[in-house]
């Protein structure tokens, strides 16, 4: 779904009223990675199970701390297994294809704040907005700055002068 | 009841809570147009700012922002086939088509005055309703409590659009995350190892963010398929002609009935209402081929009906004190975090907000007619905002926001953390809404559990032998059976699902 296009104004070429905005399905997952997927949510609860047990069950009587972790981890591990049984019958999910720009939004969000937590907070802002809009965005060079510029003086107002956030950074330019 | 009414009156119109109520629904509106931004974000950023404010100011700019994102999420699903918010979905199918034949103003004019008498029916509704519900509810004891949260658990899964298996582990998940911290009956410590902020649990708030917000920002900077085209901008006559609100006039009413009740059920808010509310007006028209090509009933039912369910989705909330979808469930915990516990007795104890909020509501949605209807042509514009610009700013205020909870990080890193979480989720089809619910409901289940084992002396019978939770009980395993009946008849014909969500932007249909 390109959000990037909403410059368009041509009117729409097709006249099928179908409910759905995608035009093509996305890929997805072959049967062994669909399985490896489910299986793997089923094992975080299994995990959940091994945990309630650690910190003692208890019974209905005198429970013990663990015995309602142990409820929810149940059912997790449950639900898990009947999605375990769909896959192997055949339902398919999305395939981690085109996660690279997701991936590189998180490493983005990483930078932010360690930026602002070690170096400063207009330096992370500033770099984080350039380097979003220009890599994730595709946006040339002056719209860019324009952008990252009037992005990091809204925000600088915002948090640091109308709500005084007392930011980490030893070079904050907060005062 | 007159007076507590115009004492709600008199709190809505203190400075303060007619800017919060103004800015709210104006905030909501935008967000509504705006890409990428549900109401489950966009309340989830402004919580950590609400802290310094009172409970009720807190609450009437939270929902304000709540009805105005209905009403904006309208905008872009006729212009553009892209539902701003998933209750617009069922918008998108005859709004658009509405636009494409050149009556775009009439789809929207007709949608916001639909949209306020829905939400004005379901409000008055709420006024008289949620009281004496209260009333009632307060003879409720810890079995009827957890017998309320199983249901509404189960509801949220089974009326969700994913599959019931998938939705149930995120509830389990939900429930799980809930569990780390205190233990709330013996004070002893779970699954915090030496970290001294999982003593105190995850931050909802945190949770949220990272799952909606984040979660959402990644999903859509996936390379981008198929094309969403705007038909105009060219909006023209707004109001709608006399025919077209005869022909409306029907499938207003309906709705607002209609969406009124359905709101009341667990997950029936925001999506759900509206794909009733066009089923039933596809089944009365005297016309069934216009649907789908430009039907004004199909914009003006749906739309009115998604309006009166949220609203009416705050009867449960102000009077039982259970959250039931997860919008509301997000006032829930500021309630909670500012001191009040909402329940039966919010109504004696604290009428300043439950008044208060009702009244602002009211006052909300003229605002929202108000505004709505001049100002289509302005918040079509917004439509030029590009999603590459917004996503950094979705990212560093939600980022920022969560760090000045406690000024410290760790919310940050658990938000960052469960972004991923969130768009694994979506990628492979586990709904969000069942696990911030899940997680949300944990506590008050758990309790609620436990003191009933503690009355019954560890026997379950207790959950049985009382009339009430017997009955909720029941109709939680009919919704299981039904689930369980319901798929192993189409097991056979239906071999894969190829369950797209179908509003991406905004959380598919968790959202409501």
């Amino acid at each position: 779904m390109p959000l990037d296009s909403y410059d368009r104004t041509e009117p729409a070429e097709h006249s099928t009223p179908d409910t759905e905005p995608e035009t093509e399905p996305r890929a997805r997952l072959g049967l062994a990675a669909s399985l490896a997927v489910h299986i793997g949510v089923t094992l975080l609860g299994v995990a959940g199970l091994v945990l309630a047990f650690g910190v003692g069950v208890g019974s209905p009587t005198d429970p013990g701390p663990g015995l309602w972790p142990l409820v929810a981890a149940s059912l997790m591990t449950a639900a898990g297994m009947a999605t375990i049984v769909r896959a192997a019958l055949g339902e398919r999910v999305e395939s981690l294809r085109g996660s690279a720009r997701p991936a590189l939004g998180v490493a983005l969000a990483v930078l932010f704040v360690l930026l602002f937590s070690f170096v400063s907070v207009l330096v992370a802002l500033l770099v984080v907005y350039v380097l979003w809009t220009r890599l994730l965005g595709g946006m040339a060079w002056i719209p860019v700055l324009c952008w990252s510029l009037g992005g990091t003086a809204v925000m600088y107002v915002l948090f640091g002068v109308v709500l005084g956030t007392p930011f980490p950074a030893p070079l904050t330019a907060i005062p | 009841m007159t007076d507590a009414i115009l004492h709600g009156f008199a709190v809505a119109v203190e400075p303060a809570n007619l800017v919060a109520v103004l800015a709210g629904c104006l905030l909501g509106i935008v967000v509504g147009v705006l890409p990428g931004l549900g109401p489950i974000t966009t309340i989830s950023i402004l919580i950590p700012f609400t802290y310094a404010m009172s409970p009720a100011t807190a609450i009437i700019l939270l929902a304000g922002v709540y009805a105005g994102v209905m009403y904006g999420g309208t905008v872009t699903s006729v212009l553009l086939r892209l539902p701003g918010e998933a209750a617009s979905v069922v918008t998108a199918i005859d709004g658009y088509e509405m636009a494409r034949r050149g009556r775009a103003g009439p789809a929207l004019g007709i949608s916001a005055i639909g949209s306020f008498v829905g939400a004005t029916v379901a409000l008055v509704g709420l006024t008289f309703f949620a009281p004496s519900l209260a009333d009632l509810a307060l003879h409720l004891g810890p079995p009827e409590y957890a017998a309320l949260a199983v249901l509404g658990l189960l509801l949220i899964a089974y009326l969700g659009s994913g599959s019931f298996a998938k939705a149930m582990v995120a509830a389990g998940a939900g429930l799980f995350l809930s569990t780390v911290g205190l233990d709330p009956v013996s004070g002893a410590v779970r699954f915090a190892g030496d970290s001294l902020q999982l003593v105190e649990g995850f931050d909802v708030v945190a949770i949220v963010l990272g799952l909606f917000g984040i979660g959402e920002v990644l999903y859509n900077l996936r390379p981008s398929q198929g094309d969403a085209t705007l038909t105009t901008r060219k909006i023209g006559r707004v109001f709608p002609s006399t025919q077209d609100l005869k022909a409306s006039r029907g499938a207003i009413g309906r709705g607002s009935v209609l969406g009124t009740l359905v709101g009341l059920i667990p997950g029936g808010g925001g999506l759900v209402s509206s794909l009733v509310s066009y089923g039933v007006e596809r089944r009365v028209t005297k016309n069934p081929g216009e649907f789908g090509k430009g039907a004004i009933q199909g914009v003006a039912g749906p739309e009115t009906a998604n309006n009166a369910s949220s609203t009416s989705a705050f009867v449960p909330l102000l009077s039982l004190g259970i959250p039931f979808n997860v919008t509301v469930s997000l006032l829930f915990s500021v309630l909670l975090v500012h001191g009040i516990t909402p329940g039966p007795q919010l109504v004696d104890e604290h009428p300043d907000v439950f008044w208060g909020v009702i009244a602002s509501m009211y006052i909300g949605n003229v605002v929202l007619l108000v505004l709505s209807l001049p100002l289509v042509g302005v918040f079509v514009q917004i439509l030029r905002l590009k999603f590459s610009v917004l996503a950094p700013l979705i990212v560093t205020v939600s980022l920022f926001g969560l760090y000045t909870i406690d000024n410290n990080t760790w919310n940050v890193w658990v938000a960052i953390t469960f972004g991923v979480v969130g768009y694994l989720m979506r990628l492979w089809g586990f709904p969000l809404g069942p696990l911030v619910l899940a997680f949300i409901l944990g506590e008050i289940l758990e309790t609620s559990l436990r003191q009933s084992l503690i009355l019954s002396g560890g026997g379950f019978d207790i959950f049985v032998s009382r009339p009430f939770s017997l009955a909720i009980l029941l109709i939680a395993v009919a919704v299981l059976a039904h689930s369980v009946i319901a798929r192993l008849r189409t097991r056979g014909t239906r071999t894969t699902t190829d369950r797209e969500p179908v509003a991406h932007r905004s959380g598919g249909s968790d959202e409501s």
